[in-house]
């Protein structure tokens, strides 16, 4: 029962935090707003302890419980006025689709917990990594950062350590063993990607076609077990569903409070593992061009650089723990292009290609994905055009990129036989791409539903006008619930 | 009408759906055999260590030495697990310049000369194979 003592905590402080960055003017629906609310909680309570780590010179609960309570007053502090507003307008909607869906939902968390419980230290990785550093966070004292100059390369000294003080800030503030900390971390990230999943498409889509999309995730035996692993890969499908999620909506309003947010939850997936830094790094380009080659009349145009500094400034504060991280604790990393310092790259040929390929083609069609991925090829071809439409542009340019990447870092193997790297990563790439892959089809379909682009682009003004039309005042464009036919028709036309 | 009818977001419902049914299924069966190992006991990652750390409540760093194939692709002998199950206390491998040591050698003569030829003692003797010694100089 303790267990869901920082579980409210990280909750109270990502609401809070929402609340001051978006000031007030956030009309996010209520589980987008919930569960980012969750996630980016969780993550900044994360890096909180972290810090206090630094600070400080190692665990201690009262330490860990004082900045956590400080943040959150400190926050309520800041937004008491617009708190005492929202609670005296506080309505709870209900709607009788929610019977079913919150049946569902617990059946799917019954089922998740107690796969969980079936291998309850984890996976490989889960426990040899992430879990290890968990034990020696709390119980190394001053000499935590032995981790990164005494443990053996094995324990990947280089890696960030978002999981791990995840893991410690769960265990600071609650009575729970620590060998179920993580169990419960696994559980928990779990249902909130699908739970990310269903509040982003519930913003263009009924409620139950919102639902059927993001429930195939619960009801699917591999991510069920993927999720359950205790890996990092489990906390950046979520940050990368976030990221990708609330830049959409940055590009889409030009709020630049959600641009702000973004940054935030990107620092968030740089500060969870090396691929998390490579793909906010990513994504931040493909942001950022994508803002720069949007053709829009030159006030618009100012307003879209503007959110460029916002983002950066969110991800500033977050990516400053990664930041540190890299600089001035952990060493180099020996796994990727290890080949720059010297070593001989058999891979990086037509040989490795084909090793690759192969790999990846017997992966996306293996039987326990049950059938996922060419649900998804499926989606796309019914997307068809309207994949390549306007802010989806984004996400498109950053899977290209980040394919391109991993290329490379396959076929610049040294350390390991090709062969075994792809076995055992390939899984976990695409699953924790899975969540953000499932988000950009469906999207395209639902959210274009009654305009797609029919007319070819030539006509510039077209595209203006579009544009024009489409954006509201920066702040106030944000959707709340799925609109009406009508009005719906209006913003996408 | 049928052009109404087969649009693309139709067309997505349907499968969303069909592929929720037919996945639920698979989940259920998967389900189905987990329960049924209900009884049988998990074990913790290096219970094969699991004795020696009352002896290391004080002990910063140890060594680890083995003659097990250490590669990544063959799960790096017992290694991980060891410096799981101990951690806090760092694993040094195959590095002998500390008092405590873990010496996990495929047979047990093994174990034993290299505790004669460093003039190390045993203190625990795990009945999984790992004894854990202590250099008497």
């Amino acid at each position: 029962m303790t267990a869901a003592i920082p579980l409210l905590a990280s909750l109270a402080l990502g609401y809070l935090t929402l609340m001051t960055v978006l000031k007030g003017v956030n009309r996010l629906n209520g589980p987008l707003t919930l569960v980012l609310s969750a996630g980016l909680g969780i993550g900044l309570n994360a890096i909180i302890t972290y810090y206090g780590f630094l600070l400080f010179g190692g665990f201690g609960r009262g330490m860990i419980a004082e900045l956590t309570g400080g943040a959150v007053l400190v926050l309520v502090g800041i937004n008491a006025r617009t708190l005492a507003a929202q609670a005296r307008n506080l309505k709870w909607r209900f709607s009788l689709w929610s019977i079913p869906a919150g049946i569902l939902w617990g059946l799917a968390l019954y089922v998740i917990v107690f796969m969980a419980y079936r291998h309850p230290y984890g996976e490989w990785d889960a426990w040899a990594l992430y879990n290890m550093k968990m034990k020696f966070l709390i119980g190394s004292g001053e000499h935590w950062k032995d981790i990164f100059t005494r443990l053996h390369w094995y324990t990947q000294p280089d890696y960030p350590l978002l999981l791990p003080f995840i893991n410690v800030h769960q265990f600071a503030l609650s009575q729970t063993a620590q060998a179920v900390v993580p169990l419960i971390t696994g559980v928990v990230f779990s249902m909130l990607i699908v739970w990310l999943l269903f509040g982003a498409l519930r913003q263009v889509a009924p409620a139950y076609v919102a639902f059927f999309a993001s429930f195939l995730l619960l009801v699917n035996p591999f991510y069920v077990f993927q999720g359950t692993s205790q890996y990092a890969d489990t906390v950046l499908a979520f940050y990368l569903l976030a990221s990708v999620v609330c830049l959409n909506l940055t590009a889409l309003h030009r709020c630049r409070g959600m641009a702000t947010v973004s940054g935030l939850v990107m620092g968030l997936m740089s500060f969870t593992k090396n691929e998390g830094l490579v793909m906010s790094i990513l994504l931040t380009g493909s942001f950022g061009l994508y803002l720069l080659c949007r053709r829009v009349p030159a006030a618009q145009k100012k307003q879209d650089l503007l959110l460029i500094p916002c983002l950066l400034l969110g991800y500033a504060v977050t990516s400053s723990a990664t930041v540190i991280l890299k600089l001035f604790l952990a060493p180099a990393n020996k796994d990727i292009f290890g080949g720059a310092a010297g070593a001989e790259m058999e891979y990086l040929n037509m040989n490795g290609l084909t090793i690759t390929a192969q790999a990846l083609g017997k992966e996306l069609t293996h039987q326990r994905w049950a059938l996922m991925w060419w649900f998804v090829l499926g989606l796309a071809v019914l997307a068809n055009r309207r994949l390549f439409y306007k802010e989806n542009k984004i996400y498109l340019g950053f899977f290209a990129s980040y394919l391109g990447v991993l290329l490379v870092i396959y076929l610049t193997t040294v350390n390991f036989d090709l062969g075994w790297r792809l076995k055992s990563t390939l899984p976990r790439i695409l699953f924790y791409l899975l969540p953000t892959v499932l988000f950009a089809v469906n999207w395209a379909i639902y959210r274009y539903r009654h305009q797609p682009p029919t007319e070819p682009l030539p006509a510039a003004q077209n595209e203006e006008q579009l544009d024009e039309e489409q954006v509201g005042p920066p702040d106030e464009a944000m959707i709340q619930e799925p609109q009406p036919e009508e009005s719906r028709e209006s913003v996408t036309r | 009408m049928l052009k109404k009818i087969l649009t693309a977001e139709n067309c997505a419902l349907t499968a969303s759906v069909i592929l929720c049914a037919v996945t639920s299924f698979f989940l259920f069966a998967n389900y189905m055999v987990k329960s049924r190992m209900r009884g049988i006991p998990v074990i913790e990652p290096g219970t094969q260590f699991v004795q020696f750390k009352p002896y290391l409540t004080d002990v910063r760093e140890l060594g680890y030495l083995t003659n097990k194939d250490m590669s990544e692709e063959k799960n790096d002998g017992f290694f991980l697990q060891a410096q799981y199950m101990l951690a806090p206390t760092v694993l040094r491998l195959n590095d002998t310049d500390h008092k405590m040591l873990i010496l996990d050698y495929s047979k047990p003569v093994y174990a034993w000369f290299t505790m004669k030829s460093m003039r190390a003692a045993p203190k625990y003797s795990s009945e999984y194979g790992p004894v854990l010694a202590e250099q008497t100089e």
